[in-house]
C-alpha cells in the first residue's frame, strides 16, 4: 500500500513539476497566440501585414499584455517631427535591451515611421532616425550591434489613416520586432 | 480802358482754351475676361470603314483645356464643320468669335494604319498658321492628338507644348488579401495607356526620370529586414538593378541633365547627408557632412548647383550648394518648413512643399526676389513636379480620403484633378523627354 | 550880325533904312499911276420869264433820295447784319455739333472699353507686357481696320489684342450721321494688363 502511495506521489510531484515547466512555456505561447489573435484583428481593421507570413505584432499603446511588463510592449512614440525617446519609450527600450543582452542569440528589426506630414523623402529619414535612437540606446546597454537591424518606412505603413492628431500621434512610432 | 481790353483778352484766350481740342483719342484697356483664347476644334471627319478608338479631336480639346490657356468652344455652336482648307468660311467662325480654328481628317489606309492630317487658322486674319500630316499605326493615334496639341500650342502662346509627354507615379491597393499592393506606373501626361513598371508589397517613393526617358530610378525596399535602397529600371525591357552595394540606406534619386551623374541621400554613418554618384566610373563624392538631416537633392538645369531639404537650421528649409561641394546657403526664410525643392526648365524658380501654418501646400519660389507664392489649398499636398516646358505642375494632393493627382498651371489659375486609378494614386514624375 | 554892316553906326543904319523906305514908297505910286481903269459900259438888261421853282419838291425829292438812301442803306445793313447773323449762327449750329459729336463719343468711351474688355479673353499672353492697337471705324461703328503700332508686345500678346478688337466690332459709336464728319475715325487703343 504504501508503495503504491509513495509512487503515486512522486508521480502526482513530478506531473507538477512537468505542468508547471509546461505552463511557463504555454505562458509564452499564449502571449504569442494572443499576439496572432490581435493581428488578425488589426488585418480586419485595415492594418497592413507583409508578406513574409511570420507573426508581426502591431499592438496599440493601451494593449500592454502583462500590465507592468515593458516586455510585452512593441511599440514606442514620439513627439512631432522628434527623436528623442520619451521617459516611457526608455523604459521599454530598456526592457527590450536587458532581454536581448541576457539572450544573445535573439535579433530584431526595428522599424521606423512618421506621421503623414511633410515629403515622403523627409520622413523616411526621421523614421530612421527615430529606429536609430532606440538602437543606440540597445548598444549602449549591451546589445550587439549584429543583433539589431535599423531600417524606416517613413509614412509609407500607417497604422492610423485618418487625417488628424490621434491617427498622427498612433503612426509617430518605431516598432520592436523580433 | 486798359482795364476793358484786358479783360476782353482774357475771355477770348479762355474761351479758346476751354474748346477741345482733339489728339488722337486713346483708350486703355486693362481688364479682360481671362478665359483663355477662344478655339473652335472642329471633329475631325474620318475616312473608312473601322473608326479608331482615340478620337483626335477630343484629346485635343482635353489637352489645351487641361493647360489653362483655352477655351475650347463647343462644337454644338459650330456653324459648319469643314475638313478641308477649301471648306472653310471664317465668317462662320468669327460669328461665334472664335480666335482660332483647328480642322482635320483621319482617314483609314488599311491594315492598321491611318493617315491623320491637321490644320490650324487664326481666324480674324484668315491666316493659315500650320499643317501637319502623318501615317501612323493604330496604336499611335493618341500620340499624334498629342503632337497635334503641341502644334497649336506653341503656335498661338509661343511656348513648346508638353502634351506628347509622360508622366511616372506610384498607386497603393488593398489585395484581397488586405495586404497593400504597390504599383510603379508609367502613363501619357493625360494619364492614358498607364502601363505597370513594377508591383510589389514594399512602399515604392520618389520615381525619377532618366533624361533619356527610358529608364526610371526609384526607392523600395528588398526585403522585411533591409531599408531603403535605389534601383534604376529601363522601361523598355524591365530590366533593373539595385544602383548601390552599400551598407546604409539610399533614397531620393536624382538625375544631372546629361545623364551622366545622379544626386541622392545616403546614410554611410549613420547620418543622411547628399552624394553624388558617377553613373559610368560608379564613383561615390560626398557632398554634404552635417549632423542634421539632408536629403532630396535636386539639379539646377544647369548642372551647377544643387538644392537640397536640410534641418540643420531647426526645421527642414531649402539649401542651395554648388555641385562641386563646398558651404551651403540657405534659401528660404519665410513659413515653418519647406521640403521637396525643384527648379523649373529654365532655373528661374522652385517648385516645393512649404508649410505656412496651413498645413502642406505646394509653392513657387522665385530665385530672383526670394518670393514665395502658395499656388495650392492643401494641407496634404505633396511631390510637385514641372513639366518640361515649366507651365504647369503636377502633385499628388487629397481628394475626399483618397490620394489623387492635380495639375496647376504655374501662375495658379488654373487646377485639375487627373482621374487616374482606383486607389491611392501618388508620387508624380514628369518625363522631360518626348517619346 | 556881319561885319560889314557893324562898320556903320546907328544912325548911319537909321538913315538909310528911311531912304530905302522912300524909294520903295515912289516906286509903288509912280506904277500904279500908270495903270488906268477900263470903263465896261453894261448892256442892257433882257427880261426874263419868271418860273416858279417848287422849293418844296426838290426839298422833298432830296429828301426822299435821302431817305431812300438811308433806306437802302439800312436794309443793306440789315441784310449784312442778318447774313452775318446767320453765318454766325450756322457758325454756332456748326460748332455745337462739334461739341455734341465729342460728347456723344465721349460718353461712349466707357462703353466701347467696356466692350472690348468683354472681347478680351487671353489677357495672360499680355502679363507684363503693353501693346497698341490703332483702329478705324465707319459710320456704324464697324472696325475697318486694325493695326499694331510700334514695336513692343510678343506675337501672342499682339494677337491676343488684335482679336479683342476685332471680336468686339461693331463698337459704340455715336449713331447720329451728322456727327460722323467731326469724329476722328480712326483711335487708338492701348492694352496693358494689370498682371
Amino acid at each position: 500500500m504504501r508503495r503504491i502511495f509513495h509512487f503515486s506521489l512522486v508521480l502526482l510531484l513530478s506531473v507538477v513539476l512537468v505542468g508547471c515547466a509546461l505552463n511557463k512555456k504555454k505562458g509564452s505561447a499564449e502571449v504569442e497566440d494572443s499576439s496572432v489573435n490581435l493581428q488578425a484583428d488589426a488585418t480586419s481593421s485595415g492594418l497592413s501585414s507583409d508578406d513574409s507570413g511570420s507573426a508581426q505584432v502591431l499592438v496599440t499603446s493601451d494593449n500592454t499584455l502583462d500590465l507592468d511588463d515593458p516586455l510585452g510592449t512593441r511599440v514606442i512614440y514620439f513627439e512631432f517631427d522628434s527623436n528623442a525617446l520619451t521617459p516611457e519609450a526608455q523604459r521599454i527600450v530598456e526592457a527590450h535591451a536587458e532581454y536581448l543582452a541576457g539572450n544573445p542569440g535573439m535579433a530584431v528589426v526595428l522599424e521606423g515611421h512618421a506621421d503623414e506630414r511633410g515629403t515622403r523623402e523627409y520622413n523616411l529619414a526621421l523614421g530612421e532616425r527615430r529606429a536609430n535612437a532606440v538602437a543606440d540606446l540597445f548598444q549602449a546597454m549591451g546589445v550587439m550591434p549584429d543583433a539589431v537591424r535599423s531600417i524606416s518606412y517613413g509614412e509609407e505603413r500607417p497604422v492610423a489613416m485618418e487625417h488628424d492628431e490621434s491617427a498622427w500621434s498612433l503612426n509617430r512610432r518605431v516598432e520592436i520586432l523580433y | 480802358m486798359i482795364k476793358v481790353f484786358i479783360t476782353g483778352v482774357l475771355t477770348l484766350l479762355v474761351g479758346l482754351l476751354s474748346a477741345p481740342t482733339w489728339a488722337v483719342l486713346t483708350i486703355e484697356i486693362t481688364e479682360g475676361q481671362d478665359t483663355g483664347i477662344p478655339i473652335a476644334v472642329v471633329p475631325f471627319q474620318f475616312q473608312g470603314q473601322q473608326r479608331p478608338n482615340a478620337d483626335i479631336r477630343n484629346i485635343v480639346s482635353a489637352d489645351l483645356y487641361r493647360s489653362g490657356r483655352f477655351l475650347s468652344l463647343p462644337p454644338g455652336d459650330f456653324l459648319s464643320r469643314p475638313s478641308d482648307p477649301d471648306q472653310v468660311r471664317f465668317k462662320d467662325w468669327r460669328l461665334i468669335k472664335a480666335e482660332a480654328l483647328v480642322i482635320g481628317r483621319v482617314s483609314e489606309l488599311g491594315n492598321d494604319h491611318y493617315e491623320v492630317s491637321f490644320y490650324l487658322y487664326n481666324v480674324f486674319k484668315e491666316k493659315l498658321l500650320a499643317g501637319y500630316r502623318w501615317t501612323v499605326g493604330s496604336s499611335q493615334l493618341r500620340q499624334v492628338a498629342h503632337q497635334v496639341s503641341d502644334y497649336i500650342y506653341e503656335a498661338l502662346t509661343g511656348i513648346p507644348g508638353a502634351f506628347d509627354t509622360r508622366i511616372a507615379y506610384v498607386t497603393v491597393e488593398k489585395d484581397s488579401g488586405n495586404t497593400r499592393q504597390y504599383q510603379l506606373m508609367v502613363a501619357d501626361s493625360d494619364g492614358y495607356n498607364a502601363q505597370q513598371i513594377l508591383r510589389t508589397n514594399f512602399p515604392i517613393l520618389s520615381p525619377a526620370w532618366a533624361p533619356d526617358g527610358k529608364r526610371l530610378a526609384y526607392v523600395s525596399f528588398a526585403s522585411r529586414t533591409s531599408g531603403a535602397m535605389i534601383w534604376v529600371q529601363n522601361i523598355e525591357t524591365g530590366e533593373r538593378r539595385k544602383l548601390l552595394q552599400e551598407k546604409g540606406t539610399a533614397s531620393a534619386p536624382a538625375w544631372s541633365a546629361d545623364g551622366r551623374r545622379l544626386a541622392l541621400r545616403l546614410s554611410r554613418d549613420g547620418n543622411h547627408d547628399i552624394y553624388i554618384l558617377d553613373v559610368a566610373a560608379s564613383r561615390l563624392t560626398r557632398l554634404t557632412k552635417h549632423p542634421g538631416i539632408d536629403t532630396e537633392p535636386a539639379w539646377s538645369p544647369d548642372g551647377r548647383y544643387l538644392v537640397f531639404t536640410s534641418d540643420r537650421s531647426g526645421r527642414p528649409h531649402i539649401f542651395r550648394i554648388s555641385a562641386a561641394g563646398g558651404p551651403a546657403q540657405r534659401l528660404t526664410r519665410v513659413g515653418r518648413e519647406n521640403a521637396g525643392a525643384s527648379y523649373s526648365p529654365n532655373g528661374k524658380h522652385l517648385v516645393m512643399v512649404t508649410n505656412q501654418g496651413n498645413g502642406d501646400q505646394i509653392g513657387v519660389f522665385y530665385t530672383g526676389n526670394k518670393q514665395l507664392t502658395v499656388l495650392t489649398d492643401g494641407p496634404l499636398d505633396d511631390s510637385p513636379t514641372y513639366s518640361p516646358n515649366g507651365a504647369m505642375i503636377m502633385y499628388a494632393t487629397q481628394r475626399g480620403n483618397q490620394g489623387v493627382l492635380a495639375a496647376v498651371s504655374a501662375d495658379g489659375r488654373i487646377k485639375q484633378i487627373l482621374r487616374l486609378h482606383q486607389g491611392e494614386v501618388r508620387e508624380p514624375a514628369w518625363s522631360s523627354r518626348k517619346q | 550880325m556881319n561885319r560889314a554892316v557893324r562898320k556903320f553906326s546907328r544912325p548911319v543904319r537909321a538913315v538909310i533904312l528911311a531912304v530905302l523906305v522912300h524909294v520903295a514908297f515912289g516906286l509903288l505910286l509912280g506904277l500904279s499911276l500908270s495903270f488906268k481903269p477900263q470903263v465896261i459900259k453894261p448892256s442892257i438888261a433882257k427880261p426874263v420869264k419868271a418860273i416858279v421853282i417848287d422849293r418844296s419838291t426838290i426839298t422833298q425829292e432830296e429828301t426822299n433820295k435821302k431817305e431812300a438812301e438811308k433806306k437802302r442803306k439800312k436794309e443793306a445793313e440789315k441784310k449784312r447784319k442778318k447774313e452775318a447773323e446767320k453765318k454766325r449762327k450756322a457758325e454756332a449750329a456748326r460748332e455745337q455739333e462739334k461739341q455734341d459729336a465729342y460728347s456723344a463719343l465721349g460718353s461712349l468711351v466707357g462703353a466701347i472699353k467696356g466692350k472690348i474688355e468683354g472681347n478680351w479673353s487671353n489677357r495672360l499672353a499680355c502679363s507684363g507686357q503693353e501693346v497698341t492697337i490703332s483702329v478705324k471705324v465707319n459710320v456704324s461703328g464697324e472696325v475697318t481696320a486694325v493695326k499694331v503700332v510700334g514695336d513692343s508686345g510678343d506675337d501672342a500678346c499682339r494677337r491676343s489684342a488684335e482679336n479683342a478688337v476685332y471680336k468686339a466690332s461693331p463698337l459704340p459709336f455715336p449713331d447720329n450721321p451728322r456727327f460722323f464728319k467731326w469724329l476722328d475715325q480712326e483711335f487708338q487703343i492701348i492694352f496693358k494688363p494689370d498682371i
